[in-house]
This record gives structure tokens, sequence and C-alpha cells, in this order.
């Protein structure tokens, strides 16, 4: 039984399309993507089915998935906040505005809040060093962070969940 | 011809061609560069570091395993600058996991301690790591023991590149990394063929067979090269042993056929003998089996042979194993169908090769494409024939076609085959209903490609009258399935047909001619080359027995059954059984004491495998000779002494008759 | 001193990333010319600017161009490096948000210069907005005829495909993100063969930097002699107008495009407005994080040439200015950088996978205050075995970075032996 929506499927095809005849394998970064958006991790089904469909051997789908980063391979919070403590934003205060998190959310990185809305992660540099200290909310930026402006953030995420 | 280069490494002249590495030219003039994820049998990898050079003029080392040698080159291989470099090298992956040697299975044998013994290394200096690794111990036959692991990808590679399988990955990156099996899965559970090659390659204690672990010591290990006996490939093998007793089995780099890739079969099954060794002769007195001398034995069998030759007590029949060696077959056929005068000489499994002389018989003989033909087609369809079971070698040589090159492959099957999982697309049809399919396959294919003009109108009309709704009825498959199938073959330029025991079995000469008319259709429409079909059959001297003239046993009314089975596992079929039975008596020579003995009344001991030396010759023609590895345990005597002790004794009591 | 804004002229032109907007303001002026030329031409036009690589090798562009192998019977590739991830980098990150159109321009003059007809960008996965603009970017090309079958109605077709990365800074090594764009893990391969030679899906293919692709519209329109005026450094052969992503203990931090030659003194103090709080300063990295730390009165001496830095003994790497006052902790920052290293090394080889964790610990007993007397130089024997012998750049960069600090804050790692260690050392 597949696990992705017919949709999913027919979206990791095409992606395989993009790229020259026989270099399918190609679209496995792409497929991963879409899956994962899909079924909000990637758990084995899903890694099973992104590896038929590309005809792939399961195990380079599970290398790839879990050689980088940006691939969940667990549940996670509804919220992922990564926030930056490379070295420029380390210079500036990064490391503040994570134990601020911390505090604030009462977990450590790489832990979710009780409730399911909030995964805190520490990052490594996120490319927006002349912007320091920096955090993402799911890929999106916010910059030039302040304990003032996290707590507003964070305020305004959970007003989002009240909201919907 | 290979240009020839000259570089200097560590002062000495070196020469080589151009094309090898610098390690490979170091190799093969006696000079030793160190290295550890290195092996002859694989891609080259670079990661370990050990085997870092000097070349004169570029100013970063070089992995003397991946830079290829030039002309001129100036190299320096040992330096105390190197040394250093290697030294740090170990120590780092000393400190990673848990390579506390005496507890390992593999303390002797380990490339990782070798180097550590020619380097020096007393100690590290930072503090262990030692992640808490559990062993993965869900493998049959060997444990991967991830605290040995240094992740120089040796197996991984050997996975992919030569059991064709891609099982293994990396998973995880960087210090984290470790070796995983499909998505994360026990070994045991996983897709692993269990061919063993990655406990062959693997350079320290993190894989290695269950067997022999903390035994095979390098020191008094003797290796022979010899012959798996379970089909008619032809894979070689390297045996393994201490104190003339089976260690273990290894890939051999040489062989002819199957290069260092065994089946699990060959490595590990072989060694498992699932019943005691038939140690002395035996002959049935009262109804009881008695252990006797070789002396009365073999007069007994010759006395029970003799009988039958007037002819008043019926005639005699005899079945022999293909796992023999040319010779043995030779003689025992010599034995029966001269000596004899027996008529009814065949083989185990004979079915398999009289449907494919029937069908030589019926349509005239065909070429039949050799592992050339198989390694280049671009589209592989497999009738009646599992080779992950019963050709575990071709099957993952067809494993790799299909995950480096992609290359469809159809199988057509009334089992569950293990090859299906490979397969793009697999029908699997009622027994007894292939035929249909297969007539669906030519309708099909006349109707796709418009070839109807390319055979004789009711030919057509035959064909024709097997549209995919009545093949789907008739044989059970889906309508769409037979439709793709035909078009995936229409669609190759140099597709192969490979049909196997499942097919031949049948007895059934029409389901090849089918075959060979399918192949003759797509030839005729701009398939590159001639489309070959090619039989394979088990046991591995199948074709020897075929070229020493094997044809075919009728068993009803036999009075005497002679068995030759050796460690041959029979299978004993209600047909068999039943033969036996009924037949006047029976000549047992096997090396166990099975299932096969009950029947016996006479029980003459036999070699197993290893025991025995001679010549094998494979389904395309290709003969290998080994000696024996091991001696048999005293008492038991060749098959050959004994079959000409029988000969002798026959012409003896002949004689006798004359006079 | 000012800025000398080429590549960030139209930056800051509203909705620029508009393809009407953007060719308002002189976009895609260059297809005008571009065919009228052979592409030799173009890449020895190229070369004669003095073009270096914007990404970290600093290698000339036109002489990489050169090299591509010809008569293979495989298409040409170009692969644009957009995974920018050096620690202390982000204008790449800017040029694709506000000039995916300068950017989809310098494509298409580098396709029609090597012959490619397929161009991919691999974009850094956590770069999901630029990501999107970029994607837009290209349907507008697309629509208005300037990608696809033909460009700009010249028999040239050329199509571009942005493959998204996934959180591994490893893919910004040329041989790893070719690797990461065929569907493996990102890892690093063995050179030669040279990506000019074989390269994506074995065919030749060009790897460049976001950068220097966007740089390439310049000079195809104002020709090799101008861009190599741009140059402030009579010596310097790496001419042309370079942006700098400065980062850390500035009043301003933020991205500036200076002329090759600009002091350092002169961007700290003139552009960044100085170091902040009134603090004195202490350290910069100029390069990004890979590259050797210089002290004060070192990078004061020194401008933004490729040859001045190399000079004063570290790289000019990706760009990245990395600026530290005098209350920085030099144990701490190197500690958090060779930490990034021991999370991105991909695994391959020994040196890099293992000596990274080993630095992060030791340095970690250097912030701690409890290194021992012999882990300073465990430090600087691991960090050799990584400058020496690592199989990519990777681990080099990650041993500049404590090489550089030992090499000119050693007191400071010094001072950090603990008292009651030493004495047991018997130092």
């Amino acid at each position: 039984m597949p696990v992705l929506s017919d949709a999913t499927r027919a979206s990791i095809r095409e992606a395989a399309g993009q790229y020259p005849p026989g270099r399918q394998k190609s679209a496995v970064m792409p497929a991963l993507y879409l899956a994962q958006d899909d079924a909000g991790h990637l758990n084995p089904e899903v890694l099973r089915e992104v590896a038929e469909l590309l005809r792939l051997a399961p195990v380079h789908v599970a290398a790839v998935a879990t050689f980088y980063t940006m691939f969940e391979k667990a549940p996670h919070g509804k919220h992922i906040i990564d926030v930056c403590t490379c070295v420029s934003c380390q210079l500036l205060g990064g490391y503040d505005i994570l134990a601020h998190l911390e505090r604030r959310l009462g977990i450590k990185p790489g832990e979710t809040t009780p409730d399911g809305r909030f995964t805190l992660r520490e990052q490594e540099c996120l490319g927006s060093c002349a912007s320091a200290p920096v955090l993402q909310v799911g890929y999106r930026f916010h910059e030039e962070l302040t304990t003032v402006k996290v707590d507003a953030l964070i305020d305004e995420l959970l007003q989002e969940g009240a909201d919907g | 011809m290979a240009e020839l280069i000259t570089l200097t490494i560590d002062g000495q002249e070196c020469r080589g061609t151009k094309g090898m590495t610098i390690l490979q030219v170091a190799k093969e003039n006696g000079l030793d560069i160190p290295t550890l994820c290195n092996h002859p049998w694989l891609t080259t990898h670079g990661g370990c570091r050990m085997c870092v050079v000097e070349v004169e003029g570029q100013r970063r080392l070089v992995t003397a395993c991946a830079a290829p040698a030039e002309d001129g080159q100036i190299v320096v291989a040992h330096n105390d600058r190197l040394e250093t470099l290697r030294q740090m090298t170990l120590e780092l992956l000393f400190a990673e996991r848990n390579h506390i040697c005496p507890f390992c299975a593999m303390t002797g044998v380990c490339e990782l301690q070798d180097r550590a013994y020619e380097h020096h290394i007393t100690h590290t200096r930072y503090d262990y790591i030692f992640p808490v690794l559990t062993p993965d111990t869900t493998n049959p036959y060997f444990v991967q023991d991830h605290n040995r692991c240094i992740l120089c990808g040796r197996c991984v590679r050997s996975c992919y590149e030569i059991a064709g399988v891609g099982t293994l990955g990396f998973g995880h990156r960087g210090s984290q990394e470790v070796v995983i099996a499909d998505l994360g899965v026990p070994l045991g559970e996983s897709s692993c063929i269990k061919c063993g090659t990655c406990v062959d390659v693997c350079p320290t204690g993190a894989l290695f067979d269950k067997r022999a672990p903390y035994f095979s010591r390098a020191r008094g290990l003797e290796r022979k090269p010899s012959i798996c006996p379970d089909d008619d490939l032809g894979c070689a093998m390297n045996v393994v042993l201490k104190s003339g007793l089976v260690a273990r089995i290894e890939g051999w780099t040489e062989a002819p056929v199957n290069g260092p890739l065994l089946s699990y079969r060959s490595r590990y099954e072989i060694l498992n003998e699932p019943h005691p060794r038939v140690l002395k002769p035996r002959v049935r007195k009262d109804g009881e089996l008695v252990e006797v001398d070789w002396a009365e034995a073999l007069d007994a069998t010759a006395e029970l042979l003799a009988k039958t030759q007037s002819g008043a007590d019926g005639h005699v029949v005899g079945l022999c194993s293909t796992r023999l060696p040319y010779e043995t077959l030779a003689s025992y056929h010599r034995l029966l169908a001269e000596q004899c005068g027996c008529v009814d000489v065949d083989t185990f499994r004979g079915a398999q090769r009289a449907t494919r002389r029937q069908a030589d018989d019926l349509y005239g003989t065909h070429k039949e494409c050799d592992f050339e033909a198989i390694q280049q087609a671009d589209m592989v369809l497999l009738v009646g024939f599992d080779p992950c079971t019963t050709h575990p070698v071709l099957g993952a040589w067809l494993a790799k076609k299909v995950h480096h090159d992609g290359v469809p492959i159809v199988s057509i099957s009334p089992r569950t085959t293990k090859t299906a999982e490979l397969s793009i697309l697999s029908l699997k049809p009622r027994r007894g209903s292939e035929l249909a399919v297969l007539y669906g396959l030519l309708g099909q294919l006349i109707e796709q490609r418009n070839l109807g003009h390319l055979v004789d109108r009711l030919t057509a009309e035959k064909w024709r009258s097997h549209p995919p709704g009545r093949v789907s009825y008739e044989a059970g498959v889906e309508e769409q399935a037979v439709v793709r199938a035909a078009a995936l073959y229409a669609a190759a330029k140099n597709p192969v047909i490979l049909y196997g025991p499942d097919l031949t079995e049948t007895g059934n000469p029409t389901l090849i001619g089918r075959l060979w008319e399918m192949a003759q259709l797509l030839g005729h429409v701009g398939a590159s080359k001639e489309v070959m079909v090619r039989g394979f059959t088990t046991g591995a001297n199948s074709a020897a027995a075929e070229q020493i003239g094997f044809r075919g046993a009728d068993m009803e009314g036999a009075a005497v059954v002679y068995l030759l089975s050796g460690d041959d596992p029979v299978d004993l079929t209600p047909q068999l059984r039943q033969d036996l039975r009924d037949a006047g008596a029976v000549i047992l020579q096997s090396a166990h004491d099975g299932p096969l003995v009950q029947y016996a009344d006479v029980v003459l001991p036999s070699l197993k495998w290893s025991e025995r030396g001679g010549t094998w010759i494979n389904v395309m023609g290709v003969g290998q000779t080994f000696e024996a590895c091991t001696k048999a345990p005293a008492g038991i005597k060749p098959d050959e002494w004994v079959l000409t002790e029988i000969g002798e004794r026959l012409s003896a009591v002949k004689e006798a008759a004359h006079e | 001193m000012a800025e000398r804004k080429v590549l960030l002229e139209r930056y800051d032109v509203p909705n620029i990333w508009e393809l009407d907007v953007y060719r308002r303001h002189g976009g895609y002026a260059t297809l005008d010319g571009l065919f009228a030329k052979s592409p030799t031409d173009w890449v020895e036009e190229v070369k004669a600017s003095g073009l270096c690589g914007r990404g970290g090798a600093g290698f000339p562009t036109g002489v990489k161009w050169s090299f591509l192998a010809k008569g293979t019977g495989k298409p040409t590739y170009l692969v644009v490096n957009a995974d920018e991830s050096e620690p202390g980098t982000c204008h790449d990150r800017r040029l694709l948000e506000r000039l995916p159109h300068q950017l989809i321009e310098g494509i298409i003059n580098t396709c029609y210069a090597i012959d490619a007809h397929e161009a991919y960008v691999y974009i850094r996965g956590e770069y999901l907005e630029p990501y999107q603009r970029l994607v837009q970017a290209i349907r507008e090309a697309e629509a208005a005829g300037l990608l696809g079958k033909t460009v700009a109605g010249q028999d040239f077709p050329l199509r571009i495909v942005v493959h998204r990365g996934a959180g591994a800074y490893i893919c910004g090594e040329e041989t790893a993100l070719l690797s990461s764009q065929e569907g493996d893990k990102g890892q690093p391969r063995q050179k030669p063969p040279f990506p000019a030679v074989a390269g994506l899906y074995a065919a030749p293919t060009i790897v460049n930097n976001v950068q220097t692709i966007s740089t390439i519209p310049h000079i195809v329109r104002h020709g090799a002699a101008w861009f190599a005026g741009i140059n402030l450094a009579p010596e310097s052969k790496s001419p042309g107008p370079r942006i700098l992503s400065v980062s850390g203990h500035v009043q301003r931090p933020g991205i500036y495009e200076v002329e090759t030659g600009t002091p350092f003194e002169e961007l700290l103090y003139g552009l960044c407005g100085g170091i902040r709080g009134g603090h004195d300063l202490k350290s910069v990295i100029p390069g990004g994080s890979s590259m050797p730390m210089l002290p004060k009165d070192v990078i004061l001496q020194t401008d933004t040439s490729f040859e001045s830095i190399r000079k004063a003994g570290s790289q000019p790497g990706s760009g990245a200015v990395i600026v530290m006052d005098e209350t920085t902790d030099i144990p701490t920052v190197v500690w958090r950088i060779s930490r990034f290293y021991a999370h991105e090394s991909c695994g391959k080889c020994t040196p890099c996978r293992e000596g990274n964790p080993w630095s992060v610990k030791l340095l970690r007993r250097f912030v701690d205050g409890t290194a021992r007397a012999e882990d300073l130089r465990i430090l600087v024997e691991v960090a050799e075995a990584m400058e020496k012998n690592s199989f990519c750049p990777l681990g080099i960069a990650a041993a500049w970075a404590t090489q550089g600090a030992l090499k000119h804050f050693r007191h400071e790692f010094e001072a950090r032996i603990s008292h009651a260690s030493a004495i047991a050392a018997g130092d």
C-alpha cells in the first residue's frame, strides 16, 4: 500500500523527468523533499516507496536521507526553530538567543515541546552572517535578533496556532 | 600494446604500464605501500589515507591507490614525515571504536592489526571514543560487529560492485557514519543474498564468518581452489584449510567464470552436512543393513549386477549425480553401459537435459548464448527460471544489470521466485499453462511489431488465437502484463531468453520451441544481433554427463538400481521413492547416511565434494580441473577405485560363467 | 573611499527580481551582442579579464573554461554552485534573492561561451526563499523566450534546472556537489579527473560560483579591459569588483562590493563604521571560517587583493570577513569553528572524520581551562594530520582555523592549560 499521495507520487515521477534519461537517481533529493512534505517525516515506509518509485536500492535512499540534515527522520513539532550559533552569530550572541529559547520553550536543542508545537535545534551557519544573530522557522529567516524580538516571534507563532 | 613506463619509488627503478596506479606499480615491483581501504577486487576509495606518498613536483601528498603512475615520476613512499602521518591515521582509527585485539574474532588475520604492528602503534594519546554499537548476528552465516569497523567502505563497494545487490551502504555522516543494510534493518532481515563477499574483503573483524571466529589465524593456513558442485555455472572457490580441515571458503580471484563472487551455498551451505557420513560398506542381511568389509560389499555389488546381465532378471538402471567429476561420471557410465550392457543410465535430474534434447530433435539445434551475451543484454526474459535461487551467481549478475544499467528483467514462472524481486514485471501462470503465456507473447509480438508476414498463416492464426484475454483466462495472469512483457521484449536490441529447471522439468519440449520462435521473430526486426536463448540446469557437471552420453533411464521393471549419489542431496520425489521400492535391488554409493539408505541393499561409502578431484565442464563448455582439498576419512575409498573394483569383479564373474 | 557597485548596482531597485523591472534597468542587454561573437572569443575575453573564481579557490575562470574536454560525444554542463555555506558568507544568498535575473543572464552568457545547453543551479537547501525567487525568475525567462528551445530567438537551446541541496556544507566542494546532484551522498571524488574532463554524469562540466557567473554579464557588456582595470593593487592578478560579507564586531555589518586592492582598514573603519562599542580590533578572518585568522596589526597592513591576503598568511576564500574585537575569546571561537567542521565532515577520509571530533574535544578543554599540557601538542599534530592528509579541502580548512589561531594567539591557549595537569605532566 502506498503511503504517499497520488499527487506526490506523480510529482516525484515528474521530478525524475527533469534529469537526463537514465539519471533518475538525481531525483532522490527532490523526491525526498516531496515525500517529506507529504508524510511529515521520512519513516522507513516512505523511504521504501521513494526507492521503488525511482528504482533505487533502499540503502541508497536511506544513505542520502541520513546524510543531509534537512531530511527529517523522526516526527517533529509543528514549527521547527533552527538557531544559528556558528561563528558570526556566536560573536553577536547566538548562544544567548538559543539559551533564551530553551528557557522560554522549556526544552533543550533537539527536543520538541510536549504540546508538539515547537522543535528547537541548534544549527550550523545559516548564511545570514551580516544580519546576525539569526534563526529560521520553517526555513524562513528571522534576523538581527534580540531576546525581545524572539519573544515576539514565539508569541506570534503561538497566536497563529490559537487562531488555526 | 600498453605503453611501458618507468618511475622511481623510494630510489628503486620500477616498471609498469600506463594506466596503473602508483600503488599497483609498487606492488608489482615488490615494494610495500601500506593500505587499508584499497582492495584489488574493488574500485578505488582513497579514504583511509594510509597510502599517501610524496611525488616530486606535486605540492600536496597523493594517495598511491588513486594517483596514476607516470613515466619518470619520482615517488617517496617511506620517510619520517609519511610515517608520522600514517601513525596518526592509525591512532585516530584505534581511538574511534573498540579495537581491543585480544577480544576480536579476527585477531591474527586483521589488516588494521598488521598495520598497527608495522607502524609501532603502542597506545593512543587520546581518550577512546568507543560508541556503544551492537553487533548484528541476525545473518545465519556471518556477524557484523560495528565496533571493529573502520569505515573503509570495502564491504559497501563489494556489495554493489561484485554482488550487485547494494544491500550495504553508509548511513549518516562524519564520525556518526555507520554501515547500514537497506533502510537500517538487521542483516538477517535485509535484501542481503549472503554471498559473503563483504566478509572476504573486510580488513578487520567487523565482518566475520560465524563458523571460523578465533580460528583462522594467519599461521598455518593453506588455500586450495575447488569448484562449487551446485549449479552448472562452474563457480570456483578458494578452500581455506587449517590442519587439513576446511576452515572456511573464500572467493578466488582467479576463478575463470565467477571471479571472487560466490553464492551462500558454495561458501556456507556446502559446509553443512545434514547427515552423518557413511564410513563403512553395508549389505542388507535378513532385512537389516549390516556393516561388512569392502571385499564383501564389492562382491555383493558385482553379484547383483551380474545376475541381471543375462536379461533373465530384468535390467539394470543407473542414476548418478551430476556433481561428480568428468572422470567419475565416465567410469560409471562405462561400467554400466559397457560392462553391464545397461541402456538406462542417467543422472538425477535427467529430465532437465532430456527436455532440451527433445526440443533439439523437434525443432533443430539453435545457437545458445554465452555469458558475454548475457553481460551485454539490454533485456532479459526468464522462463521457468529463478536464478537467484538455483544459480545465485547468475542472479547476482542480473541484479547488477538491473541496478547498474537499469536493464529490464521479465520473469515468467509458475513459482513465486526470488528473482521476481529484481524483475520489472513478473508473470505467474498457473502450473501447466506456461504454453498459453508463450503463445500469448508470440501473438502480441506479431501484433505489436506487425510481423504476421514472417510466419505461415496457420502458425500466425494459432498465435493470434491467444489474445491477452484468453491468456489471462487460461493462465491466470493479467492481460496488461502480457502486453507489457511483449512490448519490453520487442523494444530491446540485445535481449536474451534464459530458461531453467522449472521449464525443463515439465518435460515439455514445445515450451523451448516457442522460446526459439520468439528469438527468431525478433531477430528479423532489427534486434542488432541474433537473439539468443540459453538453458540452465542444476548440478555442476550436467554438460559433461551430456557429452559422456547419459541419455535417460526407464525405471519401470528395474531389477537392480545402482545409485551413485556421492554427497548430492537427491530430491527423493514420490516417484523415485516408488521406483526404488519396486526395484529388485538397490545399490547405493553415497557419502551420507541420508534418506536413500533405507532403500538400499548394498551401501558403498563415497567421497564428498572436498575429497574428490577431477574435471568439471560448465554450461558454456568451460572445463576446469581441480585436485582434492581434503583427505577422506580412513576406510573410505575413492569412487573410481570402487567402480574399477566392481568392474574387475564383474569381468571375473563373466569369465567364470564362460568357463 | 566608497563601494564599487557593479553586481550590486541595481540591488536596491524595488522588485528588481522581476523580469520587466530587471530589463528596464539594462537587464539582458548582453544578449544583443553575445551571439555576434564566437564562443571561443568569449572564453578569451573572460581569460583576458583576469576574473578569478569567487567561490573559494580563486582559480582564473576563463582558464577553467578552456580546460573543457572537447569531442567527448557527451554534452557539456554548467553547474552553478549556489551552495553558499562557508561560515561568515551571505552574499550569494542576496544575489539570488534580489538579482536572480543577473544570474540567469550570466548563465546564458556562460553557456554560450562553453557550448552548454543544460545548466544546473545547485542551491543550498536552507535557502528556501532564494530558491523560490530563482525558480520564479526562470519561469519568467522561459515565458519571455530567454530560455527554452531558443534563447532570444537564437538557435541556441538552453534549459536551467534548479537542484536543492538539503543541509551539507561539504556540497560546496565541487566534486561533492556533483555527487550530490547525481543523487549520491555529497562526498568528494578523486581528482583527476577534473570536472572539466569528467564532471556531472561523467561529462565535461564547469562548476562556477553564483558571484562568478553573475559577474560574466558585466564583462560581456563592458569588456575585459574595463574589468581588468578595476584594481587598486597594481601587482594583483585578481582584478574586478568583489563582494565581501562583513560580519561580527563592526558597527555596520553587511555585504560590500569593493574594488580589488581596497585596504582592509578602509573596509572596516570606513565602510563598516569601525569596531562596535568603541572597542579595539583583535583579529579578522578574511575569507570565511576555513581560512586562517590574522591579528589586527597584520590585517591592517593588508588589502582585499588575493595576493595581499595570501602574502599575509591567509586566503581570500569565499570573501567572508569575520571581525573580532578585543573582547573575543579566541579558543572559544576556534572551538566553535571546529565544531562546525566536525558536524560537516562527510566521513570519507580518516583524518577529517576522526581528527575533527578530536580537535573539538581538545579545544573544549581550552575553553573550559581544563587542558593538559600535552593537549596543545596533540592539537597541533591532529591539525597537521588533517591539513596534510585530508581527502578534500574541508579537512584542510578545519586545520587552518586551528593553525591560524595558534600561530597568532598561542598565548591564549597556553594560558588555559590547567596548573594541576601541568604539574601532573611534569611541565
